[in-house]
């Protein structure tokens, strides 16, 4: 009879594991708890568009015309102090506006959150061609760099000019910079106190990346004019990048 | 360096190749595909989880020889490896899809199962997983692996190979797996060469004897890295081409400034068969590669420690020539009618 339970209820388990859907999201079967997560791209604080072009901190004109990147070894630390997993990995795709995302977790108050951007070398050396299209580590999801045998953590193409009074749409400039390789790997933490997730029902969190702080943080300005292209040659750069998107993420309940 | 030390090597190796393991699965009407190996090589590593059979080589061989496999419909993996070149290219870089120069030499396709990374910077660590590379690379290629294997897919023989060789409809798995099967069945070990070390004293000219010494010889050096069964230890070397290398090799995969230059240690099986030379095709002759080791190499600061000036003289530049001509195989390598 346990075994007839456990098996009705994986899918259940395994449609709560990781889907799209709309937002606000949409009621989930009630013996289930789970989180609900948004991922939403800004631009200074203001809701990213791709079509429109932005100013940078050095006053260039940027358009972001892509921007994907992989979440790993999510979990959620409990007001206890002990960890429950959230997701293995996860690829986000954020060029066209916010996804909300939702994993099963366990009831209870939490008040951490915490991940990698990009891969941990046991995943980021796996082979894609053994994953389901649909999976984050498909060959298909177009994030395999063959050569290296390795995933790109992070993509972040766009176009830009140094004019900041030019005009032409896209911008004449192109910038293509994708992090990957171990070295890029990072973690950080979170802080979400107050998230109570109920027995039946879900907790709501936001993670908002600030695109423009990609370009800068407190201590690094990425000049377009001079550092546009990373493929992997390019570490220097990469690392960089790999440190601007840690610190352009915001987590924070609603 | 005596010859034997040369010689002993291979015959440790070919004592451990004799414990071969059969593959863990095979699938029924499969039958494992039946190598066959020179005298004295050793038996090569298979990988568990892709057993060598003959339905996978088979479909592999048909994959390799596949010009759909690119974008252009011009390009297959034998358009930049050619057969009686020891699977390598005549030209410096080979030509992709629209007639674009790919990054690098193209490196002949012998003795791979005894390999432990693949490329010239050794950034691949499978077979399977090198397959993906040339199918995707704008300047190879240039196509998605899954749109090749849905259009094949669909085909005959390919979709009854697929079920047979791996009991699933094509797709980007079966691709890279049946490849790769195939070119793990590219084995050397039958140069009269071999055939001297197997006992057959008169298969080498005294010419080709002497150069063979003049090879082991401590002097010399270059069995350093030239030895082994594929006459190549595998390990990645900065042989001093360049004091500024527009290609980093290694370094590109590992990150550490140390290997910049470095490139694996190609095999000299075949070696007549695989002009131009080096990583970047820019040596069209194997005299002129002879000679840059006598050389000695530019005097790179990360500069491999083995190449360093020879005092060899014209009779034995002679004689160590014509020692490599004497590594190249007497018959076909593919093992596939």
């Amino acid at each position: 009879m346990r075994k007839l339970i456990f098996f009705a209820a994986l899918p259940i388990l395994l449609a709560a594991c990781r889907q799209d859907i709309a937002i606000p999201p949409e009621p989930a079967p009630t013996n289930t708890s789970w989180i609900t997560i948004t991922y939403a791209p800004f631009w200074e604080g203001t809701a990213f568009d791709k079509y429109s072009v932005y100013h940078d901190v050095l006053q260039h004109r940027v358009q972001v015309q892509g921007l994907k990147f992989y979440l790993a070894m999510a979990r959620a630390r409990r007001s206890n102090g002990t960890w429950e997993d959230l997701f293995t990995v996860d690829l986000l795709d954020l060029l066209n506006g916010p996804k909300s995302r939702s994993y099963a977790l366990p009831a209870g108050d939490y008040n951490m959150v915490e991940w990698g951007i990009g891969l941990p070398p046991d995943l980021n050396h796996t082979d894609p061609v053994t994953y389901p299209a649909e999976h984050p580590l498909s060959y298909a999801q177009g994030t395999w760099w063959s050569w290296a045998a390795a995933y790109r953590f992070v993509i972040f193409d766009g176009r830009f000019d140094v004019d900041p009074n030019g005009t032409e749409v896209p911008p004449p400039g192109q910038f293509s910079i994708h992090t990957g390789l171990d070295t890029c790997y990072r973690t950080a933490q979170y802080d979400i106190t107050g998230t109570t997730v109920p027995d039946t029902g879900y907790a709501h969190l936001h993670m908002n990346i600030d695109l423009a702080h990609l370009l800068y943080s407190a201590n690094d300005t990425i000049d377009l004019e001079v550092d546009n292209q990373a493929h992997g040659a390019n570490v220097e750069l990469a690392s960089r990048l790999s440190d601007n998107v840690r610190d352009a993420i915001t987590v924070h309940a609603p | 360096m005596d010859l034997k030390w040369v010689a002993l090597p291979m015959v440790l190796l070919a004592t451990m190749g004799c414990r071969k393991e059969e593959p863990s699965v095979v699938e029924e009407g499969n039958a494992p595909f039946e190598l066959q190996l020179a005298p004295g090589m050793p038996y090569p590593p298979l990988r568990d989880d892709n057993p060598l059979t003959d339905a996978s080589v088979r479909l592999g061989k048909m994959l390799f020889f596949e010009e759909r496999i690119s974008r252009t419909g011009t390009i297959s993996c034998a358009s930049c490896h050619h057969p009686d070149r020891s699977f390598s290219d005549t030209l410096p870089k080979s030509l992709g899809v629209d007639g674009m120069p790919g990054m690098r030499n193209a490196p002949p396709l012998i003795d791979l199962a005894y390999h432990q990374g693949y490329f010239r910077d050794g950034g691949v660590p499978t077979l399977e997983l090198q397959v993906l590379a040339p199918v995707g690379d704008p300047l190879e290629m240039d196509n998605d692996i899954n749109v090749v294997a849905s259009a094949l897919g669909q085909e005959e023989p390919y979709r009854t190979m697929s079920h047979l060789a791996y009991g699933r409809d094509m797709d980007a798995y079966v691709i890279t797996r049946a490849i790769a099967n195939y070119e793990r069945t590219l084995l050397s070990g039958w140069s009269r060469y071999d055939r001297y070390l197997q006992g057959e004293a008169d298969a080498l000219t005294q010419q080709e004897a002497h150069g063979a010494e003049i090879f082991a010889s401590d002097a010399a050096g270059c069995t350093h890295c030239h030895n082994g069964p594929d006459l190549s230890d595998h390990s990645y070397q900065n042989v001093g081409l360049y004091m500024d290398y527009e290609d980093p090799g290694r370094e590109r995969i590992t990150l550490d400034p140390n290997d910049l230059g470095k490139f694996k240690v190609p095999t000299l099986r075949n070696i007549a068969l695989t002009a131009p030379y080096m990583h970047d095709g820019s040596m069209a002759t194997l005299e002129q590669v002879v000679d840059f080791f006598i050389a000695g190499g530019v005097g790179h600061p990360d500069q491999s420690p083995w190449v360093h000036p020879l005092d060899l003289n014209a009779t034995e530049r002679a004689d160590l020539l014509a020692f490599l001509h004497a590594l190249t195989d007497e018959r076909t390598l593919d093992q596939v009618p």
